[in-house]
Parts: structure tokens; C-alpha cells; sequence
């Protein structure tokens, strides 16, 4: 082999900069980590392993289904594994989960992606006074 | 040993699998189709303009604010998290009262308030021009944007001779001092606009209910009742019976738009 002095080093270099995640956990303590979810209250719309893989396309479906066919129905979802009728909107999640950081954050964090939804949809997490209605109006208008 | 033909083979089978991850089925079973609902229903909104100005005039008297925003606003902007800006080039807005004068005093010397909100067109100009068809009209005559597929190009707002649509120059949370989970927020770089309550009548439909937007339950609770909403296409509802007796004004008509929102008691009669 040509250049053993340099190659080797440059190698053992390139590997310890390759698994980095590796050694930096281990030393961290948090090496085999995977985030825990406590279980909500309720029911999920479907089946918990299957959520885990497909929430995002669930809620892809939803979507089209309520925004473009809205008038045809398209807002209720009809669950494939109880057979139940759902309303097709993030607030039926939160209906069971607790919030945004105590769920979705969990996973989402840990595989460091950052979904768009909650820059519009409504999470338990914002804190802001909830509009009860039209008899809240009655403070303006007598 | 393996061919190299059948190593590629099983390679690429591989990576296909890999990729090709289940899919829901995108074929679900509605309750009606979109013909049955454009038979059905078509949503339209009846101002009457007598009582809309007596609404405003004595709000105005009361307030002595010329500016002042009626019931029916208000409870669009906390209905729908419509924000509030002090800037007003960029404050969203889905309704508003315009103050309109006649050029020929002498024949008419009466001022009107009226509400302007999207008039939902059967040929909706903004939905011909979106580029990335966020902007659509459902069959029941609803014209609604897809905020997911709004790139901002502001081209619907060009189009609109109405002035329906507003553009989010800021964040709207920043404007918002309450929120009502039940409708979305939007966010910076989207266009918005009147959407007829469209989560409240399909609730209300789903329920067998007669639907009623924010801005019409409000202006019956707190204003004259100057606005009425209904289905145009049952003829025994509140709005067929206005649009049978009384001569009803769309505005800017000559465009061929045919806009939803009717104008009553304009004076006249």
C-alpha cells in the first residue's frame, strides 16, 4: 500500500466523523433512544401500528376529502378498522391527544422533521382565549 | 451464482417496494355525487339594503365612530380568526361596509351602507385565473381556496371586480386576540376570503339543519335582520321568496360573474 501514513490516519479520521450520532449519543447517554408516547384517552380513528406508518396520508385524505368534496359529505371519514364515522379534522385529534408538544413533537423532533400543519390548524398549545360564539358579541352590541 | 440481469432485477424490484408504500384508496364513497348536490343546493346570501343602512346609522349616531364595524363583522372576523391590523393596506378583511352615495342627488338623495363580501359567482373570474387551481367552486356554489395549494400569486385578486379577497402580508396570528378552533388560521403569503361559513353548513347539512353563516345569526341577534341566507334552489325558502318579490340588484352584472349576493330595497320601491 502507497502512503500508509496518510491514508490510514485519514480513514480512521472519516469514520470517527461518520459516526458521530453513534459515539455522540453514547457519551450523552441517550444512546438506543426512542421517544414514548403516553397513551390518550381514547380510541384511535384507526389502528395504532398502522397510524404510526400512515398518519400523514390519512390526513392527506382528510384534507381533499373536506376541503374539495365538503359538499358531497367528504367531511365525514368512514374508519376502516371499527367502522366508525369520524369528523375528517385535526380537532378530532386532539379530541384524545393532549397537544402538539406532548404528541406530534415526540416523534417529529426526534427524526428531525418539521411539519407545516400547525402554522394554521388549531392546537391545544396556543395560548389564546378560545371564541365561544355569537353570545360572546353581546359585550360590544347590546 | 446470480446473472447480473437477475440481481439488477431483484435491485430495482426492491427499491420500487421500498418506495411504493400503501396508499389509502383514493376512491371513497360520498353520501351524494356532485351532480345530485348542484340539484340540490346553491347557497346565495339576500341584503336588504333599508335595514342595513338603518343598522349603520344608528350605530354610527351611537358611536359617533364613522368607522365604526357592525355585528355582523365583527362576528365574521372571531368566527373565521380574521386578524386586525392597525395598518390597514394590510389588514385582511372578508367583509366590510361601504358607504355609497349616488352620482344624481337630485333624483335620489338617499346614502346606503352596504356589506361587501365574495359575492360567490357562478363564473367565478378568480377561479379561472388560479394558477395552481387552489382557488375552486364546489357544487353547491360555494367558491373556496385550498390554502394548502395557495402559492400567493395574488392573480385572484386581480381578478376579483369585487375586492373579495385580501392577501396575508403578515403573519395573522400576530393580529388575532382570540381564536376559534374550529376554523384554521391561515399564514403569511395566502390569500383569503369569504367562505359563507362553509364549516357551519356542512355541519348543518350533514345534520339536516338549515345552515346560517356568522354574519347573518349575528346581524338577526344584535342588528335589523338585514341579511338573509338560504338555498336558492328550494323554492320555499326565506331567500326565494325575496328574490321572487323584490327587484334585486347584483353587483357589476354586466360582467357576466352572476354573483350570489342580491341587493334589496335599494330605493324605489
Amino acid at each position: 500500500m502507497y502512503n500508509k501514513k496518510y491514508v490510514i490516519p485519514l480513514i480512521l479520521i472519516f469514520l470517527v466523523g461518520f459516526f458521530t450520532p453513534y459515539w455522540y449519543n453514547a457519551i450523552a447517554g441517550t444512546f438506543g433512544y426512542v421517544p414514548e408516547l403516553e397513551k390518550p384517552a381514547g380510541e384511535c380513528v384507526e389502528d395504532k401500528d398502522w397510524m404510526a406508518a400512515n398518519h400523514m396520508l390519512l390526513l392527506q385524505q382528510w384534507r381533499t376529502q373536506a376541503i374539495r368534496h365538503g359538499a358531497e359529505g367528504g367531511r365525514i371519514y368512514h374508519s376502516f378498522t371499527t367502522g366508525e364515522e369520524y369528523h375528517a379534522s385535526t380537532n378530532t385529534c386532539w379530541s384524545c391527544h393532549e397537544g402538539k408538544e406532548e404528541f406530534c413533537d415526540q416523534c417529529h423532533d426526534y427524526v428531525g422533521i418539521h411539519p407545516e400543519c400547525w402554522d394554521c390548524h388549531y392546537t391545544p398549545n396556543i395560548e389564546k382565549p378560545h371564541y365561544s360564539g355569537i353570545e360572546e358579541l353581546s359585550k360590544y352590541f347590546s | 451464482m446470480m446473472s447480473r440481469r437477475k440481481f439488477l432485477l431483484l435491485t430495482g424490484a426492491a427499491a420500487a417496494g421500498a418506495f411504493l408504500t400503501p396508499q389509502i384508496s383514493a376512491k371513497t364513497q360520498f353520501i351524494e355525487s356532485p351532480e345530485e348536490v348542484e340539484a340540490k343546493r346553491r347557497w346565495a346570501m339576500a341584503v336588504d339594503v333599508e335595514k342595513c343602512t338603518e343598522c349603520m346609522r344608528e350605530l354610527i349616531a351611537k358611536t359617533g365612530n364613522p368607522e365604526v364595524k357592525p355585528p355582523c363583522v365583527v362576528a365574521c372576523d372571531k368566527e373565521n380568526n380574521v386578524p386586525e391590523f392597525e395598518d390597514k393596506r394590510i389588514d385582511p378583511q372578508w367583509m366590510r361596509i361601504a358607504k355609497l352615495e349616488l352620482d344624481k342627488p337630485e333624483v335620489n338623495p338617499k346614502e346606503f351602507y352596504i356589506p361587501l363580501l365574495c359575492n360567490h359567482c357562478e363564473n367565478p373570474p378568480c377561479v379561472q385565473v388560479c394558477l395552481t387551481k387552489a382557488s375552486f367552486k364546489r357544487p353547491d356554489g360555494i367558491v373556496e381556496i385550498d390554502m394548502h395549494r395557495c402559492i400567493g400569486c395574488r392573480y385572484c385578486m386581480i381578478a376579483c371586480p369585487y375586492g373579495a379577497r385580501s392577501f396575508n402580508f403578515r403573519n395573522p396570528r400576530e393580529g388575532l386576540k382570540e381564536v376559534n378552533p374550529n376554523v384554521q388560521m391561515r399564514t403569511e403569503g395566502v390569500v383569503e376570503k369569504c367562505t359563507f361559513c362553509v364549516h357551519r353548513i356542512d355541519e348543518a347539512v350533514a345534520k339536516g339543519e338549515e345552515p346560517i353563516p356568522a354574519c347573518v345569526e349575528a346581524c338577526h341577534k344584535y342588528g335589523k335582520g338585514a341579511l338573509v341566507f338560504g338555498n336558492i334552489k328550494d323554492p320555499n325558502s326565506e331567500i326565494s321568496k325575496i328574490l321572487r318579490e323584490n327587484i334585486v340588484v347584483q353587483l357589476r352584472a354586466n360582467l357576466g360573474t352572476d354573483p350570489h349576493v342580491f341587493y334589496t330595497k335599494l330605493g324605489g320601491e
